[in-house]
């Protein structure tokens, strides 16, 4: 990235932020989540900046771009929340589910009481972003992401054990 | 904002007469549509909203939103911020200025490649930038593994896709050094079974997957807005494309649809594809 294309990516920052956090915040109703897929948007500009740059509309990019990272994070959750149910429903022996809070207590295994099975909770059911996740665990977001990931391999695999 | 105008062309007061339930239920329809939007509208109701929420303490918001990116989302490690470049930079987004300068080495490093000759995938990594806080130097051969080529192991999930569908030319053969095969799993939908293979290396992952060509569904492969590439190999369409910061590539080969997706540059999946007998 060029000198002009950071000062580009950077003017656009501020110019597009609390708009972004409009649409944002009305598609996932999570303020948190809003501002990730926001900041991811901008990673994605700061990776792509040809693209950002040939656009004859970068706020119209901008916006699509936005539009297809809330779809991932939505997309994102659907799959954690088939991992912990297909997981729930072969391995928990009781769940419990009160009226106005998901709290799931369970007769512990193995992995349910990982940090594995708790990330995935919080992103999924509790809707955590990376970021909050992140500073919970005094680690980086990208170390997150990753823990997240991986997370969901260690899971899909205890299920086709 | 009622007497502005969005590039001379449409009127679009009528939004500012509208709820703020009103004007997030348009932003949410258009979340789930998959038709094209009209982001000039887009644009306005999203400015109608922030103004109506725009307060001091959102304005700082904004300023602590930056730096979060700047710390958060842009981690630039292990480079060196080019002399002449320093004073440019502003001493609370040290971030920006390690992304430059990296940006600035990768530049280089792609120079020496490109005028090296042809590009051999076993050695394109080959000469490589190391630095630290103090000092730079490249390492050459002798030094550094190379950090991307296909690994000669046997592949448990090629032999998988042989046992189950007779078949030896769905698959790549081989892997990237440094990915290990995580996971195999399948899925049964009615009468079809998909196949997947997870691989993954310490920081990246992709994945790998075999369908049968189902009655009445249609191949829908999630994407963003980038061009798709057709790769041609053996006579087999590749179609490659990107969904935000990850590679896809997506081919059918006589009854079977096939996929990779995962934390993989368009290079590598070439590679990938390469091996796809």
């Amino acid at each position: 990235m060029t000198i002009e294309e950071r000062k580009q990516v950077e003017e656009l920052y501020y110019e597009m932020y609390e708009k972004m956090m409009a649409y944002a915040c009305a598609n996932l109703e999570n303020e948190a989540l809003a501002e990730e897929a926001v900041q991811e948007t901008f990673r994605i500009a700061c990776q792509l900046p040809e693209k950002l740059r040939a656009s004859p509309n970068p706020q119209g990019w901008l916006v699509l771009t936005l539009r297809n990272t809330i779809r991932n994070i939505k997309s994102g959750q659907a799959t954690a929340q088939r991992v912990i149910e297909r997981y729930l429903l072969q391995h928990l022996k009781e769940i419990s589910v009160s009226q106005d809070q998901v709290s799931v207590n369970v007769q512990y295994d193995d992995v349910a009481d990982t940090e594995e099975f708790k990330l995935l909770v919080e992103m999924a059911i509790e809707g955590r972003s990376h970021k909050e996740m992140a500073a919970a665990r005094g680690i980086s977001v990208d170390a997150c992401k990753k823990r997240v990931q991986r997370a969901k391999e260690v899971l899909q695999k205890k299920i086709s054990q | 904002m009622s007497d502005k105008q969005i590039h001379g062309k449409s009127d679009y007061r009528k939004y500012d007469a509208m709820t703020t339930e009103e004007l997030e239920e348009i932003l949410r329809a258009d979340g789930s549509c998959t038709e094209e939007s009209d982001t000039e509208a887009l644009l306005y109701i999203m400015e109608v909203l922030a103004q109506r929420k725009r307060t001091s303490v959102t304005e700082n918001k904004v300023q602590e939103a930056w730096d979060s990116f700047c710390e958060d989302y842009l981690p630039g490690e292990e480079t060196v911020v080019p002399p002449a470049e320093k004073n440019d930079i502003k001493l609370h987004r040290p971030k920006w200025s390690r992304l430059v300068a990296l940006a600035a080495v990768v530049v280089l490093v792609a120079g020496l490649v490109v005028t090296a000759g042809a590009v051999d995938w076993t050695n394109v990594w080959n000469v490589v930038a190391k630095w630290n806080d103090e000092s730079f130097e490249w390492e050459t051969p002798d030094e550094q593994e190379p950090t991307f080529y296909v690994t000669e192991e046997p592949n448990e999930f090629v032999q998988l896709i042989i046992d189950k569908t007779g078949r030896s030319d769905l698959v790549p053969t081989k892997i990237p050094v440094g990915f290990q095969l995580e996971e195999i799993a399948t899925e049964q939908v009615s009468d079809y079974t998909i196949y997947m293979a997870y691989y993954s290396s310490a920081d990246r992952s992709f994945e790998i997957r075999v369908q049968p060509q189902m009655e009445n569904t249609a191949l829908s492969v999630e994407k963003d807005d980038g061009p798709v590439e057709v790769y041609t190999r053996n006579g087999i369409d590749y179609y490659l494309m990107t969904n935000n910061n990850t590679q896809t590539a997506a081919w059918f080969n006589n009854y079977y649809e096939c996929f990779i997706f995962g934390d993989l540059t368009k290079d590598e999946m070439k590679a990938l594809i390469d091996t796809i007998p």
